[in-house]
């Protein structure tokens, strides 16, 4: 696992800092998020020190410093979403599933993103665990997703 | 086609990173039924591309038409793929049309499709039997599958799930059947860049070059100087479709000018509204499009280097174009002495690591450096010093893809369209409480209520319209009483609102404005770049004042009263120190919602401050409940849930609410079995 | 060019290319500001030095537009007075109220600022930031609550220091100062230079503090109480009261640290005496080994840091000589209790100094010998201001005494060594005398020239020593380029511009003028001092002739040595 962006490092070798961020995005996409070695590593190759990446990285909601969850949930916060909501889907999930926006619970279950738009307002308010998605058009709803998500682990 | 051909550009674009596409992405990647042969290569480059007339010969044309599936022997059905209609369902729509074509046998091709445009329709299904017009259906689900492709295939045609028909009036036309652009939602628009005939496999390079595309761009580079193409530009009057709407032209001449042996053109496809789709619905339908715009715009400014700045977590927009920017570099029309015009352009995608600020220029040149996205004191500008210091254009995607139709059919015609000042089109992306959404396109200077009565069919269920929300977070909202306000940059200007994102949200009695300007500044507080003081401390200040607004804190003392007014008189001035003072664009036009809801709607916005009540009903945090002593059976069933412990009583007598405590959330009147709590 | 702007009705001159900012200052008229830093471009953070235009609808930020002819420009209309009110209040909505009991009062920028603006009310409220300190650093205190984000120690520390400890994490409200990953200080890159100290407009970043336990001792009856400071501190600290430097200041401080309690007055010049004639020795021996070696002088403490955690190539190219300061905290805990007749452990050693990183220095394994820290506690000028204003204590009215023996008289060359360059210069005065050459008049220019590397070549053929300055980080980029071509014999690096002058333990560090100042006073009275070089120095003769023979901890050279190895720290 840890060094698993080794070889997307050796791709790069004559990068400059232009490439950091698809560096970055890279090591992300295979990993599922950026360690602190990758950013060490990283920052030798480049010449760039841990903190400057740190601090570019932390700057970009798309990268991440730990895993996801099992269950990656995104609730959409287009704006069609927002006021075509019933309930306050984040409030809801964060605290029946104990993770927050952005982070990913302890035990490593879940993790819980506010997204822009999907392009698909119609179905609005959108929720998507992983790759399937559902319309939260009332609490009933949402209870359901809840439970969907909770079960099957 | 043989990989090792690509040219080198294609190697840039490949070492991009990809976020993981999805399976629709994949799907998209390999189109089974093209006819990728060596042979339509052949025909397509040097018969088409490089053959030096507008015509080509009959032979050649006829082979176009069953390129295109204009001229088809058996049925093409396709299905609309893009993220909204994934969403809907595309995928398995597709999946269960290929298992129908497979147990009954049925030789049909089946092909992907752009969009039609109103998202509620998806999947959107077209059907072209040999020799009849093309037919459109809606909203068929993997379940309608089956009795569609019964009907249809026997020359049946199920009317309520038909939109129309597409092509020409006489051979082919399905009788008592309307056409397409009959419909309501097309018949007010004027559709250039969303055009529906170009619809089947966006992102394959041969159905583009055969439906005439790419043929600009080699007639460009071949017959144009620099200077004309700027020139030409310039004098159709294209604006920057986002943003301030400088002459596009203009800009291109700037960059052109500045002495400098390394110049670099972005196309800016980063979504400047979160609530919006536009770029990326304009790039998943016309990818091709796109990149030649790109390709015109950086030999008018002699850049060599161009980057697509895509948003992140748009997938299938993602794997769209970067297929089709392989397929362009594997033709040969990006990389090295394209056609042998002498002409070089590498194409590079980015993806927006994920910072709204980064649609502003500055901001996303440091995020393509590989810095933090912080927007930079100007002077000096990008067009002088941009990307490591080079002259550097930044557009956005709409207006790029304006580019290529204006050099093939003539600034007098682009100019033809709109008003003195604004010419063309403009894409909204329509949402919000509408009957209809999606993309739409009309012509500049179409009044707001033509796109909301007409193209969008009203207000769902009937309700009446509120204001529209334009161009998204840094927008305004337009109370339904103006909105005949036409939509061009003057025109919105004079209204102090922007064309902007082209997001354009529909509103009704059902939104409560006060709730959307705290939705905003939430957003806005968090995607705020921190650099600035009065864009950082005012965003968040107003919205911790805006939510203070919105709902009861949990006690509410005589000195919290205080701090909330305290804090709502001075919302304004900050709004309007923001405005002034603020570094980027993000800050001085945060306020913006804000303010507007202050002109326009100021009655409720103190009806939440003075009265503590919400007309839309929906700023749940200031309801107040009480329980009816006479149906309470004392089950203690709310007094269990309640979150705050504000309800107290003795088993099997009423309960009751301690309203100091009460912070309105509203479980106990949803847990109670007896009706017995309600909305004070 | 000059052209002409109108502000406030009034013409004036500038310079075409110039910034409004400039212009202004140069005529007088201050407007404020909190993100600018001098040497450094406009970043246009703080938006507190906008101006209005006539013709633009925005205000302007006067840091960053260039002047342009006949601009009509207006400083402190109604609307910009509004517009930077309203940003202070914004600011100071939550910033933390106890201004009273901060590192900064009376000396912060933004309280300076509010108080100008005239904010007299706190109109936006909201909850103030919790405190979040950061005191696992030995040298440098953090406190996020009171960080307005101005950019200033994050510039500097990338820009200047060229360290990168500091960095913007996160965004929007989130958006704070942090080191890699967030994590504690003494696990970062730190140098301890303390620069970021000096550019803080606020309390969010001062130096740990050690008034306290200083003040703690002073009480005690059982143990006998030392001092050591550099005459640089004594200059600082004449600046700070505004009095005028003079060797009669530095004899009235001497007096001062008596009435705090202290028993016996040191001068750490003596320490620098012992290190130039120990690095000369060295020098001069590699000469006649022809051993070809090239020495990196150690005595900067921040450089030391730096080279452990990055240069590991360099470790065993360090000279291995203590800082001044320990070489007088190891000889004292060495010499005194012989002298005294008193137990090492009942001696409570202090040193002032002007820099943080000297407290990071003092907790060095290397210098804690037995279990017994040579230097128990290191103050900065600012604490040791701290400590004479606690003590009521009026300079102007004490009488002078001389520092205590044995380590009362230093050098001329011992005065250099706060300079950057300047141990260069001093061992260059004992070769040339050592072995009867002259530096050239033109080298001699060389020396004191301004730059961050500079490069001095001493005689010729057999007896030729080429030696390199690096004055400041930056310079080290520049070094490596000149290595490969040339072969240094000292190669002498401080980590801060211009040396110890510009300490991170003394107000005014970060202004040019000051920092210039204190070269040109340091520079004369070097020139005046009647006690030449190193050798000439009764306390050093009698540290090589009288103490070391008779004293068994003296003589093993290693107290003067420190050992080095590979710091693993996120870069």
């Amino acid at each position: 696992m840890a060094n698993d962006y080794e070889e997307i490092l050796s791709k790069y070798r004559s990068a400059n800092r232009m490439d950091l961020i698809p560096i970055l995005q890279e090591i992300q996409e295979q990993n599922g998020y950026i360690s602190e070695k990758a950013i060490r590593d990283l920052g030798k190759m480049l010449d760039i020190s841990t903190t400057g990446i740190y601090s570019i990285a932390s700057f970009y909601d798309g990268l991440h410093f730990n895993p996801h969850g099992k269950k990656h949930i995104r609730v959409c916060n287009g704006t069609s979403c927002f006021i075509n909501r019933q309930v306050n889907i984040m409030q809801v999930i964060e605290e029946e599933l104990m993770v927050k926006n952005g982070e990913t619970s302890a035990d490593g279950k879940y993790s819980l993103e506010l997204v822009d738009c999907m392009g698909a307002c119609h179905s609005g308010p959108l929720l998507a665990v992983n790759n399937e998605y559902h319309s939260v058009r009332s609490e009933k709803d949402l209870k359901r997703i809840i439970e969907m998500i909770r079960s099957d682990e | 086609m043989s990989k090792e051909k690509a040219p080198k550009a294609t190697k840039a674009t490949e070492v991009t990173g990809t976020p993981k596409g999805t399976e629709a992405a994949k799907a998209a990647e390999s189109p089974k039924d093209v006819k990728n042969s060596e042979e339509t290569r052949q025909v397509l480059t040097e018969k088409v591309l490089a053959y030096n007339s507008d015509t080509v010969s009959a032979g050649v044309s006829s082979f176009l038409d069953k390129l295109t599936r204009e001229d088809n022997d058996i049925p093409v059905i396709s299905v609309s793929f893009n993220s909204g209609s994934i969403i809907s369902g595309a995928l398995d729509t597709w999946n269960a049309i290929e298992q129908y074509l497979a147990d009954y046998e049925v030789d049909a091709e089946l092909m992907h499709g752009g969009w039609f445009g109103a998202i509620n329709f998806d999947p959107v299904v077209t059907i072209k039997l040999p020799g009849k017009n093309m037919l459109y259906f809606r909203n068929i689900f993997e379940s309608k599958v089956e009795s569609l492709l019964n009907s249809v295939l026997h020359n049946e045609i199920p009317k309520d799930d038909l939109l129309g028909q597409q092509g020409n009036d006489d051979y082919g036309k399905w009788p008592g059947t309307d056409f397409l652009e009959d419909h309501s939602f097309l018949k007010s628009q004027k559709r250039w860049l969303l055009n529906s005939r170009e619809y089947y496999e966006p992102s394959d390079i041969e159905l583009y070059i055969a439906r005439g595309g790419y043929k600009t761009l080699i007639k460009t580079l071949n017959s144009y100087t620099i200077e004309e193409v700027c020139d030409i530009v310039e004098e159709s009057g294209l604006r920057g479709r986002s943003g301030s709407g400088f002459s596009t032209g203009k800009k291109l001449r700037l960059a052109l000018n500045s002495d400098s042996e390394l110049k670099y053109l972005i196309c800016n496809a980063r979504e400047s509204d979160p609530g919006a789709f536009t770029d990326k619905m304009l790039i998943e339908g016309q990818p091709h499009l796109l990149i030649e715009g790109i390709a015109i715009a950086s030999y008018a400014m002699g850049a060599s280097k161009a980057y697509i700045y895509i948003q992140n977590g748009a997938d299938h927009t993602t794997a769209v174009l970067r297929e089709s920017l392989r397929q362009a570099a594997d033709y040969g029309l990006l990389g090295y002495n394209i056609f042998d015009s002498g002409f070089n352009l590498d194409i590079e995608l980015r993806v927006d690591p994920g910072a709204f600020v980064c649609g502003e220029e500055t901001a996303l040149i440091g995020s393509l450096e590989g810095k933090r996205g912080m927007p930079q004191v100007k002077p000096p500008f990008p067009s002088t010093s941009g990307l490591n210091n080079y002259p550097t254009v930044i557009n956005n995607a709409e207006t790029l893809m304006n580019v290529p139709l204006i050099m093939r059919n003539g600034p007098e015609w682009f100019s033809s369209a709109g008003t003195e000042k604004s010419k063309g089109t403009k894409v909204f992306y329509l949402s919000g409480r509408s009957a209809l959404q999606g993309i739409i396109e009309v012509e500049m200077g179409t009044p707001i209520s033509t796109i909301i009565e007409d193209i969008a069919d009203g207000i769902a269920g009937g309700k009446e319209l509120k204001a529209v929300l334009i161009g998204g977070m840094v927008g305004n909202i337009i109370p339904a009483e103006k909105t005949g306000l036409l939509v061009d940059y003057e025109d919105l200007e004079a209204a102090g609102a922007a064309l902007g994102s082209g997001g354009l949200v529909t509103l009704d009695e059902s939104t409560c404005l006060v709730d959307l300007a705290r939705y905003q500044m939430d957003y806005m507080h968090r995607q705020s770049c921190g650099k600035c003081i009065p864009c950082r401390e005012g965003t968040s200040k107003m919205y911790d004042i805006l939510s203070g607004v919105v709902k009861k804190p949990p006690v509410e003392s005589s000195m919290s009263t205080l701090e909330r007014f305290k804090g709502v008189m001075q919302l304004e001035n900050i709004a309007n120190v923001m405005k002034e003072t603020s570094l980027c664009g993000l800050g001085q036009n945060a306020p913006n919602l804000f303010l507007s809801v202050l002109s326009d709607f100021r009655d409720e916005l103190e009806e939440h401050i003075f009265d503590r009540k919400c007309r839309a009903g929906r700023c749940h945090g200031l309801r107040t409940f009480i329980i009816d002593v006479d149906k309470c059976t004392g089950c203690t069933i709310c007094a269990e849930r309640c979150p705050v412990n504000a309800i107290y009583g003795t088993r099997l007598q009423p309960y009751f609410i301690v309203e100091d405590k009460c912070t309105g959330c509203g479980i106990c009147y949803d847990v109670c079995k007896f009706d017995a709590v309600s909305v004070k | 060019m000059q052209i002409t702007i109108e502000v406030n009705n009034k013409k004036l001159r500038a310079e075409k290319g110039e910034t409004i900012l400039s212009a202004l200052n140069r005529n007088g008229i201050n407007i404020p500001t909190l993100c600018r830093l001098e040497g450094l471009s406009p970043t246009g953070a703080c938006r507190l030095c906008v101006v209005e235009v006539e013709g633009e609808a925005m205000l302007v930020t006067a840091c960053s537009e260039p002047v342009k002819e006949w601009m009509k420009i207006r400083t402190h209309s109604p609307r910009v007075i509004r517009a930077r009110k309203a940003i202070v209040e914004l600011l100071l909505s939550n910033h933390p109220d106890n201004c009273l009991y901060c590192d900064r009062n009376l000396a912060c920028e933004l309280q300076d600022i509010a108080y100008e603006l005239n904010i007299r009310e706190r109109r936006l409220s909201s909850d103030a930031m919790p405190v979040m300190l950061d005191q696992s650093s030995p040298a440098i205190t953090r406190d996020l609550a009171k960080c307005i984000l101005c950019g200033r120690c994050v510039r500097i520390c990338e820009e200047v220091m060229t360290i990168n400890t500091l960095g913007f994490i996160g965004k929007g409200r989130g958006t704070h100062v942090g080191t890699t990953m967030d994590k504690d200080f003494n696990f970062s890159s730190c140098i301890h230079c303390g620069q970021c100290v000096n550019v803080c407009p606020t309390g969010a970043m001062h130096e740990r503090y050690n008034v306290k336990e200083v003040q703690d001792y002073l009480d005690r009856d059982d143990m006998l109480k030392v001092v050591q400071y550099s005459s640089l501190v004594a200059r600082s600290i004449a600046e700070e009261l505004g009095m005028k430097y003079s060797t009669s200041f530095e004899e009235k401080l001497n007096e001062a640290f008596t009435r705090l309690g202290f028993d016996r007055v040191y001068s750490t010049g003596f320490g620098s005496d012992v290190l130039i004639t120990e690095l000369s020795e060295q020098l001069a021996k590699n000469k006649s080994k022809k051993s070809g070696a090239t020495v990196f002088t150690s005595h900067c403490p921040a450089w030391v840091k730096f080279a452990e955690q990055t240069m590991e190539g360099v470790l065993d190219k360090l000279s291995g000589f203590k800082s001044p300061q320990q070489v007088t905290g190891a000889v004292i805990k060495a010499l005194v209790p012989q002298l005294e007749k008193v137990e090492p452990e009942q001696i409570y050693s202090v040193s002032v100094t002007a820099c943080t990183a000297a407290k990071y220095d003092a907790r060095r394994d290397d210098n804690t010998r037995k279990g017994i820290s040579d230097i128990e506690t290191v103050l900065t000028v600012r604490e040791m201001i701290r400590l004479l204003r606690l003590y009521g204590i009026d300079m102007n009215m004490l009488d002078g005494r001389h520092a205590d023996e044995p380590f009362n008289l230093k050098s001329s060359c011992s005065l250099l060594t706060s300079l950057s360059g300047g141990l260069t210069e001093s061992v260059i005065r004992v070769l040339s005398e050592r072995h009867g050459i002259e530096l050239s008049p033109g080298e001699i220019r060389k020396l004191r020239t301004v730059g961050s590397f500079r490069e001095i070549t001493l005689g010729r053929g057999k007896l030729k020593y080429n030696f390199a300055i690096v004055n400041g980080l930056k310079g080290l980029s520049q070094l490596e380029e000149m290595q490969k071509k040339v072969h240094y014999d000292l190669v002498e690096v401080m980590a801060c511009d211009s040396g110890c002058v510009r300490g991170g333990g003394m107000d005014g560090s970060e202004a040019e003028s000051i920092v210039k100042e204190r070269v040109r006073s340091i520079c004369k009275s070097s020139k005046a001092n009647v006690i030449k070089l190193p050798a000439d120095n009764p306390s050093i003769r009698n540290y090589y002739d009288r103490w070391i023979p008779g004293n068994a901890d003296l003589a093993d050279r290693k107290i003067l040595m420190n050992s080095y190895s590979k710091k693993e720290v996120l870069l």
